[in-house]
Parts: C-alpha cells; structure tokens; sequence
C-alpha cells in the first residue's frame, strides 16, 4: 500500500469513527479508542516509511526508476533524518491531538490543513461558548 | 526597502474571449499584486478576460538599482518606456481555457518577490461559476453570483458579492462576504473576515483577526465559539450552553439538522448575529 494510500485511510477511519460517535451518542467510542484507531494507522505508516527507506538504501527500489548511475550512489543521509524528523512531527501531533477534547478533535480531522500547522485549538484561557442557538 | 508605485496612464489593452457554452466554467487566477475584478454574468455563454496596465513599480536605493537591473534584463530596449512595460506586461500574461476540462486560467507575469508593473484584470463569466483566486497581494471584487469561492493570500482586499460557499486563507487584510449559501471555511491569521448572510456552516480559525458572522435565521445553529478576545452574541437569541462543555450536535441526537458554526481566534474579537433583524 503506498503512502498517500494509508494517509487516505487514516482520515477515513478517523471521519468513520466520529460520525459512528454521533450516531451512537454519548455512549459511543470515546476519544481513547478514536486516537488509538489513529495511532495505529500512524505505526502503519512509520512501518511503510522505514520500510521505503530500507528498499531506497537497498537500491531495490524500482517504484522511482532510478537510472544506472542512481543505482551506484549510496543513499543520502538526509533522506533519513527528513523522515526521523517527519515521524517525530506525526508522533508529537498524535500526543497533541489525545490532549484536545473530543469536539476539538473530530472538527480538526475534519481539517487536515490545520491538523498539520497546529492550529485551530483554543487556549485554556479562553472565552468559549458552546450551545445552540434557535434562530 | 521602499518602492513606489506609479498609477499607468491608459493605453493598449489586451482583450481575450472565449465560448465556454452554457455551463458555468473554473476560473482560476494566479496572481503576484495585480487587482482582480470578477464579472459574474447571468445567461453568458463566454469567458472574457480584459488586462490593462494598472501600475508601474521602481524602487529607491540600492532596491531601486536592483529592480532597474531585472526590468532592464526582461526588457531590453524598451526598460525605460511605460509603453515597453506596458507592451511586456500584456503580452506575458498568460490566458488559457481549455474546453475540456472547462477550466480558465490567467496568471499574471509578476508573481516572484521582483515586480516592475502591476496589471489590472477583468474576468467576465457567467454566474455559477467556481472561482479560485491566489496571490501574494490580492485585491479582489466580484459582482454577481459565483459557484464556490477560494482565495489563499498573504495580504489581501476581499469582496464577494454572492458565492455558493467561501474559502478563505488569508495572512493580512480583511475580506466582505455579503453572500454565502453554503459553508465557509478559513484560516485569518492577522485577517478579518465579515460575512453578511451566512446560510451554512462555519468553521473560522484566526489568530489576532476579527470575525463577524451574521447568520441566515434558518433553524438551529449549533455554536463552537474560543477566543482570547471578547465573544458578542448581543444580536443572537439567548444560547442554550450544553451542559458538559461537550460539542452540542451530539446532545442533541446528532443534530443533523443544525447548522455548525465553530471559531476559534487566539485574540480576536467573534461576533456572531442574526440575520433579517
């Protein structure tokens, strides 16, 4: 499975366990199994990376085609600490998204743009309403 | 680094038309700081895109040397003649509609952090037309009713009569929304965001920019409101605040019929009202 490929199923089942939520009501899963769920996905995705990283190093990688003269040089050393740098930034995201509330966290899933520069999220001090309205 | 900005006389234009049938096309609009003015047309069957030279740009001090030194290098001859700009300028925008994917594209040729001139353009389409504009300085205005609207920038002057539904990412500036049928989404930084009538969802994120919402009376509106600033739900009914702090829509057995409006600013100011007072 390629990487965009479990990106794409980690926010589905992100989406088909909050809506599964709502419909179950307040009983339904919390929070908890939400991020586990997530979490999960997320280990599947370090697995793939490393395990792109191995074939790369390996130079069994035909996915990118590289030519007769790729094949001869080692991989770089940047490649890795990019992708350390990337699983640290998904493992500190996943840490920050347990923290949030659940609202906060089915509205920010909802918005990857976000999830991905950290913003969207209140701070402790401030003023917050939550209600309906009947207009 | 200072720059002066010199208003063009009129002169030459550029005029391109297109037929794009009766289904409304894509317009998509890259620009650099050059003013967009979007025409939205009921019944047209075309796709008219007109340019004019709107501004020439110099610098001063060493800047000014450096912007001379690029103009000179792009234009040759004719660096020192606002009719060798003007002539570069129209000339290199790129205009292209493609009737197979039924999609307009203008890009305007000064989009790096280098700029000599500034062009005004003018798109007319028929209205329902989806539209994305994205800039560095977006100064935009559009007149009739548009399909959805997405605009990403990092300064910017935003007008939009009527869309279907709004997306904004804006660093600084404001953006008027008059009409949005259906969702808004954005991301403000610094930027404010006024929508006059809003018939869908919400979900706003800022960090110092103001947010106003007034809100089509249609039915229940579920709130999400945090700000560091000040919430002023004065011209809203009483709010019936959920019990636990949890998000209403699920106290309220799904609440699919309500409507979700969800901001959150670090300082600034949301205020939320009601529509048709």
């Amino acid at each position: 499975m390629k990487f965009e490929a479990i990106v794409k199923d980690l926010i589905e089942e992100f989406q088909t366990s909050s809506s599964a939520t709502m419909s179950d009501g307040p009983s339904g899963r919390s929070t908890d199994a939400l991020v586990a769920t997530g979490t999960e996905l997320v280990m599947q995705v370090v697995a793939q990376v490393a395990e792109s990283v191995e074939r790369v190093r390996a130079g069994s990688d035909t996915s990118f085609a590289p030519g007769p003269e790729a094949a001869e040089k080692p991989a770089p050393d940047r490649s890795t600490s990019e992708i350390e740098a990337l699983v640290r930034r998904v493992v500190n995201q996943t840490r920050g998204l347990a923290s949030q509330d659940r609202s906060d966290l089915v509205r920010q899933l909802a918005r990857p743009d976000l999830l991905l520069s950290d913003r969207g999220r209140a701070s402790q001090s401030a003023d917050t309403v939550r209600g309906r309205v009947e207009l | 680094m200072t720059t002066e900005v010199v208003r063009a006389a009129e002169g030459v234009v550029r005029h391109e038309s297109f037929t794009v049938g009766a289904e409304p096309p894509r317009v998509f609009v890259h620009i650099g700081a050059d003013p967009v003015v979007v025409e939205l047309v009921e019944g047209s069957h075309q796709a008219e895109v007109h340019v004019a030279l709107d501004s020439t740009i110099d610098g001063t001090g060493h800047y000014g040397r450096f912007v001379r030194a690029v103009r000179e290098a792009a234009l040759g001859a004719d660096a020192d003649s606002e009719e060798g700009l003007r002539c570069h300028l129209l000339s290199s925008t790129e205009i292209t509609y493609s009737s197979f994917d039924r999609q307009l594209v203008v890009r305007s040729p000064q989009r790096g952090a280098v700029r000599f001139g500034t062009v005004a353009i003018t798109v007319r389409v028929s209205a329902g037309s989806d539209l994305v504009v994205r800039g560095d300085v977006v100064t935009l205005d559009t007149v009739g009713i548009a399909g959805s609207v997405r605009v990403k920038a990092c300064r910017g002057e935003i007008h939009v009569v009527s869309a279907s539904s709004f997306d904004l990412r804006l660093r600084r500036g404001s953006a008027l929304v008059d009409t949005v049928h259906g969702a808004v989404a954005a991301d403000l930084r610094a930027a404010s965001l006024n929508v006059a009538d809003l018939g869908g969802d919400a979900d706003v994120v800022s960090s110092s920019g103001a947010v106003a919402l007034t809100l089509r009376p249609e039915g229940a509106v579920d709130l999400s409101l945090g700000t560091g600033g000040e919430v002023d739900l004065s011209g809203l009914p009483p709010v019936v605040e959920s019990a636990d702090g949890g998000p209403v829509w699920e106290q309220h057995g799904g609440g699919a019929a309500a409507r979700r409006v969800s901001v959150t600013s670090g300082s600034g100011d949301v205020r939320l009202s009601r529509g048709g007072l």
